[in-house]
């Protein structure tokens, strides 16, 4: 190919581009804003043993299975929180937080649940604190349960 | 050609060669410029932040009786800092934003003054500038007040939820 | 003009004929032949994979609290930002096979042989780094997949010998998976890997033109032409293509965000990108000792190939036996491939 017809395929294919490119103007107009809540991880619920029984009531009783799911699995929507959209799962707490640090959250609760969008709504939904309406007897069982939450097996990852 | 000074160099006669020549490399130009371009500009779109229009709305700051009587209330919203005054017939409001540069004032209750941190900006009772570098005076903003409650409008860049 | 000219070359005292100098490199002529172009190819993809990388961490966060729900965010929110992540994910994919390609050019071409064995090793290097680069970056997005596949390639670390504990302790910033790995993870990606990609290419391509292009055997022709405009033009021509092809396939095959990293939960069926299937198959039908020892010898031999060659030279002369063993493991890295693509 010589050089001159070379050069008016580049001018020909900088204009195919700029076509192309003009069009994903047309797309993303389209593609934005539809979101696409991650998929619901299902959690076998672990076997309740006598001494969770108290734990597990109280799980019931003081409404977090609404929020955080049976078993702490998650899944329920919470519209522009920075954790994925969704109230977070809790069969991890035995790992991410000591006794007194989960008692401490459970406590004083999150008032206000960060944004993902910071132009976007504050989340509907936030944790409440229930330092007033959990004795220190309450919080012991309810940790404990909440620590029991965690899947069997290697706690593997990278 | 090195740094040989004037443009003396005489312009090649214009062959139908050259006038070949000049015509790819035009459309080669224009063609990359144009392509490259296009590309740029999205990638310029991409970093270039969405800015939403600014709307106004009601939020609730606390009630009437929270307002010290012929003083001074600060409520920190989460649509921006507020400064309440209970003028005894109304009720007034102004940003705590400090026209110069952005710091929250404080309300100084022995002066009856707003006072700036940063670099000292002072604003009288109704909002003037008294002294220091503020180049205007505190924005006012309308407050509303319905049973006992204070209601202010705030500006506020919103999304609306899809 | 030519007093600026003079006011300009006052203060950069540089010979303009020596900035043109490398320009007009002349070229053998079977370097017109378009499967030449294949070493640049790459380069460009790395420049663009660089401008859209930098691009993606204006909206990205390295800490696995956030990390998906900015992919997410970039994805599904931002503007043009499924544009920047899906040219940034398919210019990483093509990047490994224009990488491939060339690597494969040269050795059946035989360029790497005496004097050039170094750039060899230099070439094989930055391939490494290409993957390197990839398995980095496919980590970040922190979805089950990503979390998962990188979970399996980090642990195949900790079985090398001797240097694998430490090494995977080195990638984890600490004995167990921790916040501070997610970060790690990125600074490779984001820092130490363009700075040693870019280092090498640099002297890959000066030793390029210090030693000239190689030779073909087959072709004995003593002409040449220049690198500008002429070679260059097919180099552009090459990036315009690539650039049309990315550019309409995101628009057609738009990136997407799955299930949010679970530590603890793994999904079925997970395994590493395409172009680890060929070590993942090996592995598979060995035991462990076989198969990393397998793999470290293949990817001993791959750096050392130059000198491999020159040794079966010396044991049979003439008898092209670099062919044959070239092809051969060629074959077996692709057979290996589309059997774990198929089968797996």
């Amino acid at each position: 190919m010589s050089i001159n017809a070379q050069k008016y395929l580049v001018g020909i294919m900088g204009l195919i581009l700029l076509v192309s490119v003009i069009a994903t103007g047309y797309l993303d107009a389209q593609r934005r804003n539809r979101e696409n809540p991650p998929a619901v991880v299902v959690v076998a619920q672990p076997p309740l043993t006598p001494d969770l029984q108290p734990g597990f009531n109280l799980y019931e009783k003081m409404s977090c299975v609404a929020c955080h799911g049976p078993a702490g699995k998650g899944g329920v929507h919470n519209f522009n929180s920075q954790t994925g959209q969704e109230v977070p799962s809790l069969i991890h707490v035995a790992d991410s937080y000591t006794k007194a640090d989960l008692i401490a959250k459970i406590s004083q609760g999150v008032p206000i649940t960060a944004k993902l969008n910071p132009d976007g709504p504050i989340p509907p939904l936030h944790m409440p604190a229930f330092k007033d309406l959990l004795s220190a007897q309450d919080m012991d069982s309810l940790v404990k349960y909440l620590d029991s939450l965690k899947p069997a097996g290697d706690n593997l990852g990278f | 050609m090195g740094a040989t000074s004037n443009a003396e160099q005489p312009n090649p006669p214009p062959t139908s060669r050259n006038r070949r020549q000049f015509l790819a490399d035009a459309v080669l130009a224009v063609g990359a410029v144009l392509g490259l371009g296009g590309l740029a500009f999205r990638f310029a779109q991409y970093l270039y932040p969405v800015i939403l229009p600014e709307k106004l709305v009601e939020v609730s700051a606390g009630k009437v009786a929270e307002i010290p009587e012929g003083g001074v209330r600060y409520v920190n919203l989460p649509e921006g800092p507020v400064m309440l005054e209970n003028a005894g017939t109304e009720v007034r409001a102004f940003s705590a934003i400090c026209t110069h540069l952005g710091c929250i004032v404080q309300w100084q209750k022995d002066r009856k003054e707003f006072v700036c941190p940063c670099h000292g900006g002072v604003y009288d009772i109704n909002g003037k500038v008294t002294y220091g570098p503020p180049p205007r005076p505190l924005d006012p903003l309308e407050a509303r007040i319905r049973s006992g409650e204070v209601f202010v409008m705030m500006k506020v860049r919103k999304e609306e939820p899809v | 003009m030519s007093r600026l000219t003079t006011w300009l070359h006052e203060r950069v005292p540089v010979d303009p004929e020596e900035l043109r100098k490398p320009l007009r490199e002349p070229l053998p002529v079977h370097l017109k032949q378009w499967v030449f172009c294949l070493g640049g190819t790459p380069a460009m993809l790395f420049g663009l994979l660089a401008i859209t990388g930098i691009l993606l961490t204006f909206y990205y966060v390295p800490y696995p609290a956030q990390a998906f729900a900015s992919v997410s965010n970039i994805t599904y929110r931002v503007r043009m930002g499924w544009f920047i992540r899906g040219i940034h994910q398919g210019a990483s994919q093509l990047m490994i096979v224009t990488v491939l390609l060339h690597m494969i050019r040269v050795l059946f071409t035989r360029a790497y042989r005496k004097p050039r064995e170094f750039n060899w090793f230099f070439g094989a290097g930055l391939f490494m780094l290409t993957l390197t680069f990839a398995f980095t970056g496919y980590s970040l997005v922190y979805d089950q997949l990503s979390y998962w596949a990188t979970t399996i390639g980090t642990n195949m670390i900790a079985d090398l010998p001797v240097l694998g504990k430490p090494l995977l302790y080195f990638l984890r910033g600490g004995p167990d998976v921790n916040p501070n790995t997610l970060t790690r993870f990125y600074d490779f990606h984001v820092g130490v890997l363009p700075l040693l990609t870019t280092l090498l290419v640099v002297v890959h391509i000066i030793m390029v033109r210090l030693h000239g292009v190689a030779r073909l055997e087959a072709d004995p022709r003593e002409e040449t032409y220049p690198f500008f405009p002429d070679h260059m033009l097919k180099e552009v021509i090459i990036g315009l293509l690539i650039l049309i092809g990315l550019v309409n396939y995101v628009m057609f095959f738009p990136p997407i965000v799955g299930a949010v990293a679970t530590p603890g939960n793994t999904p079925g069926h997970i395994r590493p990108e395409w172009y680890f299937f060929p070590t993942y198959r090996w592995l598979k039908l060995t035991s462990l000792t076989i198969g990393i020892g397998g793999s470290i010898c293949y990817v001993t031999g791959l750096f050392f190939w130059p000198f491999i060659d020159a040794a079966m030279e010396k044991i049979a002369p003439n008898r092209n036996l670099w062919v044959y063993v070239g092809s051969a493991c060629f074959l077996v890295t692709i057979v290996f491939l589309l059997w774990e693509a198929i089968a797996g």
